[in-house]
């Protein structure tokens, strides 16, 4: 079949499909079930004040991000497009960085060796992996695409405790502030001297939302595109004892809290907030995340469907609104033991 | 109203027909498409986080969709293949022009692999991107190109077979 037979087929077929289907609609009162088979379904299960949805349905639908790697003029040309599994997670074992599937801890492949061991957390900007390893006394972030490729983009004199990735740019935590670099031109927030920062999390609009411990506690600040200092009013805390991560899912702020007073045990909840406003949205289901959690070795990080991956490298937790899992832990040769983080 | 409930309204009034027409494309029954369509849009109420970023509820209904979709081909699967011998298929095309080569087209894509008809359906219906098609259906955008060049080729010879 020659090219254009072929286009001609493909339109004839648009034709054919959309003609097959021209006269579907919706019956006339499907808006009504839907509304009513929520009231019912809300009435049944009552959800929890706020993000803890009483639900039982498990969004067993797939993140995946399919990363197409542009042939570059010049550069061999890549027999077959690299693509994100579905539901995968990327995590470090040593000084190799591979994907492993969410609900059977199985490893989907390898992406990279970086030749040393990660430190700390990785973080996903979509399919783009960043890590944090030793270079020269102090620590280079690399960033690792889904084909393997490797590249250094930010040498730190010093090594930064946080890291955080979104919208084409990084975030890391320098000596003289939190600073901004990738897409536009570098950005530097001044941290007031004594705030020690926790957790960063970037939004692709510009935003950065600093976690800090202070004395009254942690506390999150949200700093708007363009602001160079880290003067806003902290948001409200969830919980007397503060976040010990945070990360953007959409619009939303999302925190990991522990829950405080007798009995919590190292039980831990995800909240929500207004990312604009810090006004809570919700709650979060209380589980047990095995023993007192500890902000340096505790990552957060969403998904396009809104779920949350909590990762302390060897204990790992999937919360898909009211129902939490947990997930094996990533292991190749060796097994994880710094934070993982969902990609794509 | 309350505030999801006017979203989830906003949600049907946008992608409810556009949704329900890839279902009926997927399982080729009106019935089963409707259930899998309300079932996907009683299931996005249960994230508030979800209702509130339309990006994020369209790609969950989607993905609820398709998802839904292949269990219920699933279904049909195995109850076929326990059913009786004496059912026979009832489903023959009308013989009015239109109708003839709707249902010949709609008997076709029902001999198409899974995978190839939900490529088919997705890129040449819907008219989402081979990346996007790639998203939804878990795989890799080279395969999505494979699924749909063999899938229009083994339509093309089966029209050509009916008319």
């Amino acid at each position: 079949m020659s090219e254009r037979e072929g286009a001609q087929d493909v339109e004839e077929l648009r034709r054919g499909l959309h003609a097959l289907v021209e006269d579907v609609e919706p019956r006339g009162d499907a808006l009504a079930r839907v509304l009513s088979a929520r009231q019912r379904r809300s009435r049944r299960a009552p959800r929890r004040p706020l993000l803890a949805a009483g639900g039982l349905a498990v969004a067993a639908a797939a993140a995946v991000v399919v990363a197409l790697v542009p042939a570059q003029q010049g550069q061999p040309q890549r027999a077959e497009p690299v693509s994100v599994a579905p539901n995968s997670y990327v995590a470090a074992t040593g000084s190799s960085v591979a994907a492993f599937d969410v609900l059977s801890g199985q490893r989907v492949r390898e992406l990279g060796e970086l030749g040393g061991p990660v430190r700390g957390a990785l973080v996903a900007d979509g399919q783009q992996v960043y890590a944090r390893v030793a270079a020269g006394g102090g620590e280079d972030v690399v960033r690792i695409s889904p084909d393997g490729e490797l590249a250094r983009v930010r040498h730190l004199a010093a090594p930064s405790p946080v890291l955080a990735a979104a919208g084409g740019n990084v975030a890391v935590l320098e000596p003289s502030g939190v600073v901004i670099s990738g897409a536009g031109p570098e950005r530097r927030i001044a941290v007031p001297a004594g705030m020690q920062v926790l957790d960063l999390a970037l939004a692709p609009d510009g935003r950065v939302a600093v976690l800090t411990a202070e004395a009254g506690g942690n506390r999150i600040r949200v700093v708007p595109p363009g602001a160079a200092a880290l003067d806003q009013p902290p948001m409200p805390v969830v919980g007397v004892c503060g976040p010990l991560a945070i990360d953007f899912s959409g619009a939303d702020l999302a925190t990991l809290s522990p829950l405080c007073g007798g009995g919590a045990d190292g039980r831990v909840r995800i909240s929500t907030l207004d990312g604009a406003t810090g006004q809570p949205l919700g709650a979060g289901v209380p589980f047990a995340a095995g023993g007192p959690a500890d902000a340096q070795r505790v990552q957060l990080s969403a998904d396009r469907l809104g779920r949350f991956l909590v990762s302390a490298g060897t204990g790992q937790w999937l919360v898909d609104e009211a129902v939490v899992r947990q997930v094996p832990p990533a292991c190749a040769t060796t097994c994880a033991t710094t934070p993982a983080t969902f990609w794509g | 109203m309350d505030e999801l409930t006017t979203r989830l309204t906003e949600l049907y009034q946008q992608n409810y027909r556009q949704l329900l027409r890839i279902a009926v494309l997927l399982v080729d029954d009106r019935a089963s498409a409707e259930d899998i369509v309300q079932d996907a849009y009683v299931r996005v109420f249960d994230s508030r986080a979800r209702l509130r970023d339309p990006d994020k509820a369209l790609a969950f209904l989607r993905q609820a969709v398709l998802n839904r979709a292949r269990s219920v081909l699933r279904r049909r699967m195995v109850a076929k293949r326990y059913q009786p011998r004496i059912a026979t298929d009832d489903s023959r095309p009308d013989d009015t022009g239109r109708g003839l080569d709707r249902a010949v087209l709609a008997d076709a894509l029902t001999r198409l692999p899974r995978r190839q008809r939900e490529a088919v359906v997705l890129r040449y219906y819907a008219d989402f991107s081979e990346a996007h098609t790639a998203a939804l259906m878990g795989v890799s955008q080279g395969a999505v190109k494979s699924y749909c060049s063999r899938g229009v080729a083994r339509l093309s010879d089966l029209l050509r077979e009916r008319v």
